[in-house]
């Protein structure tokens, strides 16, 4: 079985070869290097993954999808999401992947509310309670945890998701077509760390709200 | 008049086709009988409802500016899409080029 994890970084030199290192023993490691102006390319291929070069920023959302299609050019069997900000745990690689490879679904989304989170701040856990109501409201699925990186998708289902978000509205996009396509998913507990770093590196709150001011437009003007 | 008089110009040295420069000339023509004479402009806004000729101005350029701006949006929308496409077709590309490189041998 052949597990491909794609890995959407920009400047992100200071933590990537940690990320790459912690998951080479689980995946193939594809990191998508969407135009950074550090060395994070060049780190993550000495640390043995598969760079592809963004030659300018184009967004996370546009990352994972070409990071999407490099993987399954590749073949793989199952596709994992995976932040290059280190607050996610390599070690729940196993445990994402475990219900796809079994066959019982076609997507496993991870949750922090579900698993153990480390040093999660008050407002940012407002922001996400928010994301929830957002996300039953308007896509009908009902999860604990909507703007979580990590994600692990079986080869049908990654066939069936290609993204058309550039930024970040690409989480709620995934959301959008699992539900509409009725993939059978469920959420995984996962350890997140909520570092210095992966905070400064994240997004602010407001962001959520540029999200959905984003999405609600979409609804408005359904063209793609 | 002068703005008029290069449209003309423009039109003869080939920059502007002639769509363009009927579109032009008629807007500077209507800009300068409403500066030379205002009151054509009220007639013309008491014929359709509105009070002053400066209000129908006002009122018109601002549906003409809201409507731009729209058009504007839904373009760089797709030039942001096709930006994106184009740069992802360019990295996958180079990405084929490198297995090649090596040798086709599989990564990892």
């Amino acid at each position: 079985m052949k597990i491909v994890a794609v890995i959407p970084a920009y400047n992100e030199a200071v933590v990537i070869s940690g990320v790459v290192n912690g998951l080479k023993p689980y995946a193939d490691c594809v990191v998508v290097d969407d135009g950074s102006v550090d060395s994070t390319g060049e780190l993550a291929r000495r640390a043995g993954a598969i760079v592809i070069r963004h030659l300018i920023n184009r967004g996370q959302g546009a990352a994972l999808e070409t990071g999407r299609r490099y993987a399954l050019q590749l073949g793989a069997d199952i596709i994992v999401h995976f932040d290059a900000d280190g607050q996610h745990d390599s070690k729940d690689i196993a445990v994402m992947v475990e219900p796809i490879a079994k066959g019982e679904v076609d997507v496993t989304l991870g949750s922090r509310f579900l698993g153990e989170t480390v040093a999660l701040p008050f407002t940012r856990r407002l922001v996400l309670r928010l994301g929830i109501l957002f996300t039953k409201f308007f896509s009908g699925l009902k999860l604990s945890d909507v703007h979580n990186g990590l994600r692990a998708f079986s080869r049908a289902a990654a066939e069936e998701i290609r993204l058309t978000h550039d930024g970040m509205a690409h989480a709620s996009e995934i959301l959008d077509i699992i539900a509409e396509k009725n993939l059978r998913y469920k959420e995984v507990p996962v350890t997140i760390h909520y570092t210095a770093y992966s905070l400064a590196r994240g997004q602010g709150s407001l962001n959520g709200l540029q999200i959905i001011k984003k999405l609600i437009i979409e609804k408005f003007f359904h063209n793609q | 008049m002068f703005a008029i008089f290069k449209a003309w110009r423009a039109y003869t040295a080939g920059g502007l086709d002639r769509r363009k420069l009927l579109w032009w000339s008629s807007f500077w023509l209507v800009a300068a009988v409403v500066i030379l004479s205002p009151q054509t402009a009220t007639l013309l806004a008491n014929i359709l409802g509105v009070g002053r000729g400066v209000d129908l101005a006002l009122y018109i350029s601002v549906v003409v500016l809201f409507y731009v701006l729209f058009t504007m949006s839904r373009k760089v929308d797709r030039l942001e899409k096709s930006l994106t496409d184009l740069v992802r077709e360019l990295a996958l590309g180079q990405a084929k080029k490198g297995e090649k490189q090596d040798g086709g041998s599989a990564p990892r």
